[in-house]
């Protein structure tokens, strides 16, 4: 059975946004990929096995619906983007400092890095949900490390 | 949990979803189950659609295989008016890297649906294809300016109070002809496309300048000819 539609949102809303966000890097084209998570979730027929089957298929969904989203490029521009990220009221600069450096990964790392540091996927789950082999996941999570240890102070080695 | 994967979480955690988005996907939730029947017979007009492009392609011997990485192509897209090469490179799966002569950067993908509504990854041409397919309508300083091929029209007078227009483009070539536009976000409107019009709107003929005025009979037009329709501000 469906889960409620406000239940759904209510728990996995802002983290299908952050993984949108991951990827469009813009406000509305995040939320539109969400929303069509959501329509494909209460048009489908897929059995949920448990809570955690439920929630990777909802990233998968919305990751790739980021991906597919049909927005033209032109006819965005920087200007909001900056406006959209002074809006969220960082209480620490460095939280902004962190965003900006993963946004400004290659969109290929930037996926792989969010659902590891903030989904806690490993590898191998990473790998299923992007469809993707494990390898291939491991070198972009190591070249975006390379990458934020060289932008961002404190960064820590793994 | 170590000092990376806090930091990250800290600063990710501030991204929220807009307040009233369940109500809007409630909103859209309602659409879809109103349209479901012809959204079934989208799909297999797509599926004809992108049919027949898999074999043109093929026959020209150009290789889409979906996920290699590096796979370049020259298209033609439609922008504001102005047909433009981009080049097209594909990185992932649906997902295509554009740029164009003047070094304008970005990305496009794109999926539909065969008759059994199993997701499929468009490749560069029909993503471009998709792409001519969308009117666009775009603010130029204080105008409003709708976008079709090769053709546009200011339709600023046309937008009505609340914000949105309702517009029918009249190509013998696109089956998706009629768009809500229904918000602005910078410099430009989103909207969505249909094959019926909306129920109870009445659609006014647009000529390049504007619209036609409301009793003059609409000039006789060539066999395949693209038309503009839309409705007045306030109507």
């Amino acid at each position: 059975m469906t889960p409620d539609l406000k239940e759904i949102c209510k728990k996995y809303g802002d983290r299908l946004y952050a993984a949108a966000f991951s990827i469009c890097r813009q406000q509305q084209d995040a939320e539109d990929a969400v929303q069509e998570c959501l329509i494909r979730l209460y048009r489908s027929d897929t059995e949920f096995e448990s809570e955690e089957h439920l929630k990777a298929w909802l990233l998968r969904v919305t990751v790739n619906a980021a991906k597919s989203i049909r927005r033209t490029f032109w006819n965005r521009n920087r200007t909001s983007y900056e406006e959209y990220m002074d809006s969220l009221g960082f209480e620490d600069p460095s939280d902004r400092s962190l965003m900006d450096a993963v946004l400004a990964l290659p969109e290929k790392y930037r996926i792989v890095v969010h659902l590891h540091y903030y989904e806690g996927y490993r590898t191998r789950e990473i790998a299923q949900i992007l469809e993707l082999s494990e390898n291939t996941v491991k070198t972009r999570l190591f070249n975006s490390r390379k990458i934020l240890k060289a932008k961002l102070e404190g960064w820590e080695d793994e | 949990m170590n000092k990376n994967t806090q930091r990250y979480q800290r600063s990710f955690q501030n991204l929220h979803l807009s307040e009233d988005f369940p109500e809007r996907v409630e909103a859209q939730l309602g659409k879809e189950r109103k349209d479901k029947e012809m959204k079934i017979s989208n799909f297999a007009r797509a599926a004809a659609v992108i049919g027949a492009c898999v074999v043109t392609l093929g026959a020209g011997g150009l290789c889409y295989a979906a996920d290699v990485c590096g796979i370049r192509t020259q298209v033609g897209v439609w922008l504001n008016g102005q047909k433009v090469m981009v080049e097209a490179d594909s990185e992932e799966r649906g997902a295509f890297n554009w740029e164009d002569a003047n070094g304008n950067t970005g990305a496009y993908g794109g999926n539909t649906f065969d008759e059994n509504g199993n997701e499929m990854w468009l490749n560069a041409e029909e993503l471009a294809e998709v792409i001519n397919n969308d009117p666009s309508l775009r603010k130029v300083g204080d105008r409003a300016v709708l976008y079709y091929k090769n053709l546009s029209f200011d339709v600023t007078d046309q937008i009505r109070e609340d914000g949105t227009m309702y517009v029918h483009i009249e190509d013998p070539l696109n089956p998706y002809t009629y768009i809500n536009f229904d918000e602005i976000a910078e410099d430009h409107y989103s909207g969505w496309t249909d094959e019926v019009p909306e129920e109870g709107i009445e659609y006014y003929e647009l000529d390049a300048t504007g619209l036609t005025p409301e009793g003059t009979p609409a000039p006789k037009r060539q066999e395949g000819e693209i038309r503009a329709f839309c409705v007045t501000a306030g109507k």
